[in-house]
């Protein structure tokens, strides 16, 4: 019976670990999308916003950076934390899901975590 | 006689909860070879270097099944450890019965006939014990008649010593009878393998 206990506290600390990477795979594969959308919003635009709403997806003049449909995805898959334009480099800092909310930044080049 | 239906499903405690935490645990090992399988895919791509796009899909439907897989299975391990107090219940009803029949024969009740419940197992076993009992009552029955016997032609061996009257017929005869109840005795002792 103690090896039974011993054999699923293992076997769920796997199980979690992996719903963990997933959750974390899907905030990354969000934010990969979200560069796709600020490099629409770039094109439209000329520009990166200066800022973003991320209650309704919105930039500082309230034009919108993301889509409805996409923003109702992001606020499921992660929570935003932070927007930020620094002499036209963007930085979007997310957390994703996970038990241990892990940071996820996004940039124009790279995701990191 | 029909037997009125058992209304005490746990009725062997200790044999039941065996099988019952049997069932369960063989659940659990059938649940866990399941979900391996299940989720194995999601995991390996998780695991190795897929494109993020196709991590986040299998990382999807990792969670929807995550989210919708444990309620069922744990319904299904419930609705099962249920059905094995019924199914456990079907043999350890008759065990209960059979345990309680030997128990009154070896306190010497030789009139028992143990009957079981349409459905019930164990009634091959039930049946060869009837058998065993039946033999058992024979035995004690000859051996009482014999009894009786030998007691009266004792008895009257008294009283005709006492009168100091024995014709040699009539020794001869009290000779035969007590013969007769010995030879009855020992055809059924040779019935009976004893061990040295």
């Amino acid at each position: 019976m103690m090896l039974m206990g011993i054999l699923i506290a293992i076997a769920y600390s796997v199980y979690s670990n992996y719903l963990n990477k997933a959750r974390i795979a899907i905030a990354e594969s969000t934010l990969d999308h979200a560069r796709d959308n600020l490099e629409l919003y770039n094109i439209d635009n000329g520009k990166y916003p200066e800022s973003v709403n991320f209650i309704n997806c919105v930039d500082e003049n309230g034009h919108a950076v993301f889509t409805t449909a996409f923003c109702d995805q992001m606020a499921k898959d992660l929570i935003p934390e932070s927007y930020a334009l620094d002499n036209g480099i963007y930085t979007l800092k997310a957390r994703a899901r996970d038990t241990n909310k892990t940071l996820i930044t996004l940039t124009r080049n790279k995701i990191t975590k | 006689m029909k037997l009125p239906k058992r209304r005490n499903y746990f009725i062997e405690k200790k044999f039941q909860a065996k099988y019952i935490l049997l069932t369960i645990l063989l659940l659990l090992f059938y649940t866990f070879i399941f979900v391996v399988l299940i989720f194995a895919p999601y995991i390996f791509t998780l695991y190795f270097d897929y494109p993020l796009a196709e991590k986040a899909e299998a990382s999807r439907a990792m969670l929807l099944l995550h989210s919708t897989i444990w309620p069922k299975l744990g319904l299904i391990i419930a609705v099962f450890s249920i059905a094995s107090i019924f199914i456990t219940h079907k043999v350890a009803g008759p065990v209960y019965r059979l345990k309680r029949s030997i128990a009154q024969v070896a306190h010497g009740d030789l009139g028992v006939v143990i009957r079981l419940r349409r459905g019930d197992d164990l009634k091959d076993l039930a049946e060869h014990i009837n058998i065993l009992i039946a033999n058992m009552r024979t035995l004690v029955s000859t051996i009482k008649t014999d009894y009786d016997k030998l007691s009266e032609t004792l008895r009257d061996l008294e009283q005709k010593i006492e009168k100091k009257t024995i014709p040699e017929a009539s020794g001869k005869e009290m000779i035969q009878k007590i013969q007769a109840s010995r030879k009855n005795m020992e055809e059924l002792i040779k019935k009976f393998k004893i061990p040295e």
